[in-house]
């Protein structure tokens, strides 16, 4: 759940300031995942201590752009998400999920509705998986699971 | 203390000395070891006069002779005529009161070892022996430890095993221990999820129990 309003946040104060535009961006995407507003305070207060004290402000909230393009790019997925989950976790397998990537990604997944499927491309090493590139879009959910460097 | 023993000395022993009774060398250590050297020292004709004086000192120390003077002081307390082969013969239980039932040779096939009990039934052959003392009725116990026994075997029967999910979920968090899961781990929870008939549905609630407990 928190992997991709994480990543959100990241974007909206990608120039160290964050816009009008890109709060209300933000206010969207906190409907489409459903999030509360207490799940949402959490990860909010988290990226206000740990990301936005290291920012330096060269801007004025011009990630609100970038934002709402992922968003719009993760919307187009819609049913070929379900395929590049499953990929991805069989993917990740290869290299061992850690118990917290685990935990981020099934949550994240639960959110686009994809959470079962997800679960098969770990846990079901007979159902047969096809190995995919997954669109950039997805890159948080890879970064999460290790298949992705940070600096990648 | 050899001291000690000689002050203790009565005159009803009609001054027999126990040390020379039992044949043990009374010579201080140290001058038995003086001895000994001289023995050693001493060359040619006085060979002999050594030989004596280290075949004495020799005697007190073979065990041999000491169980031969044991032996002796035995047989001057017990009779020589009970003292035989017939000693290793005696039945400890009888000498208790107690009596030996050969259950083999008895047509009863009833269990009647409580010790039966803690025994896989595939392992277990049925005793021996078992032990009746005198005045107990061995038919009687037999039937009560049967009793018991059916028993104790009900409660185990009564009692409820391990659910397929309990044990599932213990595997699964055995899973987790080392905090990675790898493909070897994700393919033991399949084949264990087909062996204990768990859905993947239930698979994930599970997996959802542990991870958020």
């Amino acid at each position: 759940m928190s992997v991709l309003f994480q990543h959100a946040l990241d974007l909206a104060w990608s120039d160290g300031r964050l816009s009008k535009r890109g709060a209300i961006l933000l206010e969207n995407l906190q409907e489409i995942l459903e999030l509360s507003d207490f799940q949402r305070s959490v990860i909010e207060e988290k990226h206000h201590l740990q990301v936005i004290p290291h920012l330096i402000p060269r801007g004025f909230g011009s990630g609100a752009s970038t934002l709402d393009q992922w968003v719009a790019s993760l919307m187009d997925l819609d049913d070929e998400l379900p395929r590049y989950l499953v990929s991805m976790g069989r993917q990740s397998l290869q290299t061992g999920i850690s118990k917290q990537a685990w935990i981020e990604v099934f949550a994240a997944a639960e959110r686009m509705k994809c959470e079962f499927e997800f679960a098969r491309g770990v846990w079901e090493p007979q159902f047969e998986v096809e190995i995919l590139v997954w669109p950039e879009a997805l890159d948080p959910i890879a970064k999460s699971l290790g298949l992705l460097l940070e600096e990648e | 203390m050899m001291t000690m023993f000689i002050d203790e000395q009565t005159e009803d022993e009609d001054d027999i000395d126990p040390f020379e009774a039992l044949n043990v060398s009374t010579t201080a250590p140290a001058a038995r070891g003086a001895s000994l050297l001289e023995a050693f020292a001493e060359d040619g004709d006085e060979n002999d006069e050594s030989l004596e004086e280290e075949n004495e000192v020799v005697d007190t120390l073979e065990m041999g002779g000491m169980m031969e003077i044991e032996e002796e002081v035995v047989e001057s307390v017990i009779p020589l005529g009970e003292v035989g082969i017939e000693e290793e013969d005696v039945d400890p239980f009888e000498e208790l009161g107690a009596t030996r039932q050969n259950v083999v040779e008895s047509t009863n096939a009833n269990v009647n070892d409580a010790l039966a009990a803690f025994m896989d039934e595939d392992e277990y052959q049925g005793p021996e022996n078992t032990i009746v003392f005198e005045g107990e009725n061995a038919t009687e116990n037999e039937s009560i430890e049967q009793e018991e026994i059916d028993e104790e075997i009900q409660v185990e029967a009564e009692k409820p095993r391990a659910q397929p999910e309990e044990l599932y979920r213990f595997l699964l968090e055995g899973v987790w221990v080392d905090d990675v899961l790898d493909p070897a781990e994700v393919a033991l929870m399949a084949r264990k999820r087909r062996d204990l008939g768990i859905s993947f549905e239930t698979h994930l609630k599970i997996l959802k129990q542990i991870l958020h407990d």
